[in-house]
C-alpha cells in the first residue's frame, strides 16, 4: 500500500501530517518525495545505511568548436545554445539533454554527458526506514529523483515485508509531484482554511483524480476562518476525516525538528486520532 | 529593477510580503509589474483579491507522425530523452503526450521527415490589475510536467507587455529548475523564511541557488517570534501576527487595508531601503 501526502499549496503541514501517520502506522516506510528542500530527516534522526549518486539529466558538450554557417541557436527549444564571436556556447542552466543538437550539428561532436543531480540516502530511524533524495540545487530532473527514491523504498519493503510505504510529497503539481502520485493507491489531501490553499489543492487534486486515485482530506490550522472552514466542509463533505486545530505548540514543536504529534496539546491529539482515522481507511 | 521574491520552503509568506512590497513600491509612486512565477498553484491574484483576466492560451510541440512517410526505423524512440516516444518492434512509434518535453529531437533525428508539428496545451498566461499594479500569472494545466516552460511564458509576457518601473518575480517554493529560471536575470532578491529548522534548512539550499546564479539576497524572517532562535543577517523580521493572518484569509493585503499597522510599517520600510 502506497500513500501519498499531498496539498499543492507549500506549508500547510504535509510533513507535520506525515509524520504524525507514519508514528501511529505498525510497520511503515517513509519516502520523503520533497528532493529540492527534504525535511523529514529533520524530524527523524538515525544512522545512515546507504548513499550514492544519481544523475538525472544530461548536458551537451562540444568536442569541436568549429561551427559552420548554420542556424545553430535555432535548433534548439530551450535557447541554451549561444554563437558568440564564432564560437558556440551551450548555456549550461538552460540546456535539457534532449539531443537535437547531437544530431542536427554532428560538425561539433556534441557528446551528451550525465550530470550529477544529487543524492539518493537511506536512514534507519528508531521506528522505520526513511528514504529521502538531496538534489544538487537547482538542479532538473527532480522527477526521475523522485522515482528513483520511490524504487529504492520498494526494494527495501519487499526485503523487508513492510505493507505500507508512505510518500510525502513536495509543494506544487509539477513533475516531482506527478512522480509521487504515479503508481499510489491512496492520497491523503492536506489543506488549510485559507482562499489560497482551498485553490490550490484542488488543483493537485485534479493530478489524483487523473490517474483515478481514491483520496480523502484533512483540515490543517482550523480557527483560522470559520468562512473557509465551511467551504472545506461543504467542498469535500465526508472525504475530510480529521480537523486539526491550530495550536501554537506546533510550529514551536516544528521549530525544534520534534514531530508535533508527540505533543500534549490539542493539536497533538487530534493528529494522533487523524494517523488512527488514515490507518483505518487503508487498513 | 527586477527584484526575485523565494524561499525555498513552502508556506513562509513569500507571496505575502511580495504582494505588500509591491504594493509598498506602488505607494511610494513607482510602477509595478508584478510576476507570479508559481505555475504550479498561482495565489499573487488571490492575496491580491484580483481575478484571472486576459487569458492565453499556451502550446508547446507534439510530434505527430505521418504513417505514410514512417519507415518504422526506431530512430525518434533511441533519440527521445525524455522516454515520451516508444515503439512495439515493427511498428509505428508511439507517443506518452505527457511526458514530451516539447524539444523536437525526435523530428530532428527523423531521416524520413515522418514526424510533423502538432501541439498540446499546457497552459495559460493572464494578465489583471489591482491598485495600479500590473499582474501578470500562470497557470500550469495539471498532470502537465513543463512548469518551466510556463514560467518563461509569464516572464516573456510580462517584460514584453509589462511598463513597470519595479518588476517583482514571486518564485514557487523548492529550489528545482523552475525556480532557477524564474530568478534569472533577477538583480537582487529576497529569500523568506522562518525560523524553524525545516525554514533554516531550505534557506541554505536556496542561498546556494542565488549563489549559482551570482543574485545577491536579503533574508527575511516571516513568523520571527514563534521560536526564540534568531537568525543571523537578516533584514527583515515580521512577528507572528493574527491582523496579517486575517488580512491573508480577507484577501487584502496589510499595507493596504491597516496601513498604519505595524507590521506594515515594517514592510514600507524594507520596500524603501530596497529602493536604494
Amino acid at each position: 500500500m502506497k500513500i501519498v501526502i499531498l496539498s499543492g499549496k507549500g506549508g500547510t503541514g504535509k510533513s507535520c501530517m506525515t509524520s504524525a501517520i507514519a508514528l501511529n502506522i505498525e510497520k511503515c516506510i517513509l519516502v520523503d518525495a520533497d528532493v529540492d528542500c527534504p525535511n523529514q530527516h529533520i524530524l527523524f534522526k538515525g544512522n545512515e545505511t546507504s548513499r550514492k549518486q544519481f544523475s538525472a539529466s544530461k548536458l551537451a558538450v562540444i568536442g569541436k568548436n568549429e561551427p559552420g554557417e548554420k542556424d545553430y541557436e535555432g535548433i534548439c527549444e530551450f535557447g541554451a545554445i549561444k554563437k558568440e564571436e564564432g564560437k558556440i556556447k551551450i548555456i549550461e542552466n538552460r540546456c535539457e539533454g534532449c539531443k537535437a543538437c547531437v544530431i542536427a550539428f554532428p560538425e561539433l561532436e556534441i557528446e551528451l554527458i550525465p550530470r550529477n543531480s544529487g543524492e539518493l540516502i537511506v536512514k534507519e530511524t528508531e521506528k522505520f526506514p526513511l528514504v529521502y533524495g538531496k538534489l544538487v540545487p537547482g538542479e532538473a530532473g527532480s522527477g526521475k529523483v523522485v522515482f528513483e527514491i520511490k524504487k529504492i523504498a520498494e526494494k527495501i519493503s519487499n526485503e523487508k515485508n513492510i505493507p505500507v510505504t508512505l510518500i510525502d510529497a513536495p509543494a506544487g503539481i509539477g513533475c516531482p509531484v506527478i512522480a509521487a502520485v504515479t503508481g499510489c493507491d491512496y492520497v491523503v489531501g492536506v489543506v488549510e482554511p485559507t482562499p489560497a490553499s482551498i485553490a490550490n489543492v484542488e488543483r493537485a487534486l485534479e493530478v489524483v483524480k487523473h490517474f483515478n486515485i481514491p483520496y480523502s482530506m484533512v483540515m490543517n490550522k482550523k480557527g483560522i476562518s470559520e468562512k473557509y472552514e465551511n467551504e472545506i466542509r461543504k467542498k469535500f463533505k465526508d472525504l475530510v476525516v480529521a480537523e486539526i486545530p491550530y495550536d501554537e505548540e506546533v510550529p514551536k514543536m516544528l521549530a525544534e525538528g520534534i514531530p508535533p504529534v508527540l505533543g500534549k496539546g490539542e493539536a497533538a491529539k487530534s493528529l494522533k486520532e487523524m494517523a488512527e482515522k488514515i490507518n483505518e481507511v487503508v487498513g | 529593477m527586477i527584484l526575485g521574491i523565494t524561499g525555498g520552503k513552502g508556506g513562509t509568506g513569500k507571496t505575502v510580503l511580495a504582494v505588500n512590497i509591491a504594493i509598498a513600491f506602488s505607494k511610494m509612486g513607482k510602477k509595478v509589474t508584478y510576476l507570479d512565477c508559481d505555475v504550479d498553484c498561482p495565489a499573487a491574484h488571490i492575496l491580491f483579491g484580483a481575478k484571472l483576466e486576459n487569458e492565453n492560451e499556451i502550446k508547446s510541440f507534439l510530434p505527430s507522425i505521418n504513417e505514410e512517410k514512417c519507415m518504422k526505423c526506431g530512430k525518434c524512440v533511441e533519440t527521445c530523452q525524455f522516454n515520451a516516444l516508444y515503439q512495439i518492434k515493427g511498428e509505428k512509434p508511439s507517443l506518452v503526450e505527457s511526458l514530451c518535453s516539447g524539444c523536437k529531437a525526435c523530428k530532428v533525428a527523423c531521416p524520413f521527415g515522418a514526424i510533423e508539428d502538432n501541439e498540446k496545451t499546457i497552459g495559460w498566461t493572464y494578465k489583471t490589475e489591482k491598485y495600479g499594479i500590473e499582474l501578470f500569472s500562470g497557470k500550469l494545466r495539471p498532470s502537465d510536467p513543463l512548469s518551466e516552460k510556463m514560467v518563461e511564458e509569464v516572464k516573456e509576457r510580462a517584460f514584453k507587455e509589462g511598463k513597470g518601473e519595479m518588476f517583482i518575480v514571486d518564485t514557487s517554493a523548492g529550489a528545482h529548475c523552475q525556480v532557477v529560471r524564474a530568478l534569472e536575470g533577477c538583480d537582487m532578491a529576497v529569500a523568506v523564511t522562518e525560523p524553524t529548522l525545516f525554514g533554516i534548512h531550505d534557506l541554505k539550499v536556496i542561498s546556494e541557488v542565488l549563489g549559482k546564479l551570482k543574485i545577491p539576497y536579503e533574508t527575511a524572517v516571516n513568523r520571527s517570534t514563534i521560536s526564540e532562535r534568531k537568525l543571523e543577517n537578516t533584514s527583515l523580521e515580521i512577528p507572528y501576527d493574527r491582523d496579517m493572518i486575517n488580512c491573508y484569509v480577507e484577501g487584502i493585503p496589510i499595507v493596504e487595508k491597516l496601513p498604519e499597522h505595524g507590521i506594515s510599517k515594517k514592510i514600507s520600510e524594507f520596500a524603501g531601503r530596497l529602493l536604494k
